[in-house]
């Protein structure tokens, strides 16, 4: 970290490279759609610029900055309720690229969708939780650090974020559609939303 | 424990429709690099006048603005009564009841309607013995087929003044509603021209 303001942003972006695309997926994941994860993230590069000086482990760049972004994370959560009034469906479909070929881009938009306005109804530092665990495959762990809790709250905030997320799910009449849907979607194996 | 097995699916499969959704179309960390360095910085998304929130607003508004017209229509004490298209004997039964409503007994109400006019004649007496006796008096003009605003009460509080300066109060209190009228004492009655309208009060 220099005095010259040029200097930090090339120390930063050098730092950023490695997690970056990650990162930016963790942040739209967590916003209430893809530009608003993007703005998410932009504003979060810009307020870990003014922290840099309070790096001290270059090593754990990637919990800093993710702590960085959860702070922004949160500090969008809190801001007026009517400024998160956002339709979903006019946002969606903003800034992406076609599907994979194969794939139906009606029934992602609509999956990708529902998750997303499940995940908003959580408390952020459980769609935090949620979404670095469960979508990004984060050790409880690196989540700790990252949210600077314990990990055993961090299992607390997963375990209560997956109950919600399945009673919204109850409540939408999800049931009975979902096996017919699992055949279609290619779904990913490991921990995603068994625990 | 069959639900939960279907929800759980349904989780994973969205959660994989939400990773490939988020993971597309990413961009590269040269576009970061150029908001860095504020060559081209991204504009942010500003999301506080969607829709949802304009109607939001709109409704609160809307239910504001009513709450003040109640409030404003009660202290203002008007009688507004519609008359386009409807017959004499319907408007003059609406004055009727208006007038009844605002605490005047057995008011004396005559509506005629005639091709290109609209003439109504009110008299509303108090039996409790207050010198009130208002006639108002509408003649054609822009009466015709538009509402009929009746205002109540008239100029019972002026009544204690001296002629010259009761015709003064009259003519200011008129203009503060919105009304140019010019008043005139003639043959011991004040007499009120206003546009088409014309008042006459016994003196």
């Amino acid at each position: 970290v220099t005095d010259d303001p040029r200097h930090d942003w090339q120390f930063l972006l050098e730092l950023l490279e490695p997690i970056h695309d990650a990162a930016r997926a963790s942040a739209r994941r967590m916003a209430a759609s893809c530009p608003d994860g993007d703005d998410l993230f932009q504003e979060a590069v810009v307020r870990a610029l003014r922290k840099l000086p309070g790096l001290r482990d270059r090593g754990r760049f990637g919990a800093w900055f993710y702590a960085v972004m959860l702070s922004v994370h949160r500090s969008r959560a809190r801001r007026a309720f009517w400024k998160r009034l956002i339709g979903l469906e006019t946002v969606m479909d903003s800034g992406l690229e076609p599907v994979a070929p194969g794939r139906s881009a009606d029934e992602e938009t609509m999956r990708a969708g529902r998750l997303t306005a499940a995940l908003a109804k959580l408390p952020a530092v459980q769609r935090e939780a949620i979404v670095l665990h469960d979508l990004d495959g984060y050790p409880m762990d690196d989540v700790a650090a990252m949210q600077g809790v314990t990990t055993s709250a961090v299992k607390t905030r997963v375990s209560r974020g997956r109950a919600r997320l399945r009673e919204h799910y109850r409540r939408l009449g999800v049931v009975g559609l979902a096996s017919r849907a699992a055949d279609a979607a290619d779904t990913v194996p490991g921990e995603v939303m068994n625990g | 424990m069959v639900e939960n097995d279907e929800v759980d699916r349904a989780l994973e499969t969205d959660a994989a429709a939400l990773r490939g959704r988020t993971r597309r179309g990413l961009p590269p960390l040269s576009a970061t690099e150029r908001m860095a360095r504020g060559a081209a910085p991204r504009p942010a998304v500003r999301t506080a006048w969607r829709p949802r929130a304009v109607v939001t607003v709109g409704a609160l508004a809307a239910v504001l603005l009513l709450v003040i017209g109640a409030v404003a229509s009660e202290r203002f004490r008007r009688l507004l009564i519609p008359t386009r298209g409807r017959s004499a004997a319907d408007i003059q039964s609406d004055i009727r009841g208006g007038l009844a409503g605002e605490g005047f007994e057995s008011p004396r109400v005559s509506v005629e309607r005639t091709p290109g006019s609209l003439s109504i004649d009110v008299t509303a007496g108090d039996s409790s013995g207050l010198s009130l006796e208002t006639a108002h008096r509408i003649v054609g003009g822009d009466n015709v087929d538009s509402t009929f605003i009746l205002q109540l009460p008239d100029f019972r509080d002026l009544d204690h003044l001296p002629l010259p300066e009761r015709r003064r109060a009259i003519e200011r209190r008129l203009a503060e509603r919105g009304i140019r009228a010019t008043v005139t004492i003639d043959d011991g009655k004040l007499r009120i021209d206003a546009d088409e309208r014309r008042i006459e009060r016994e003196k």
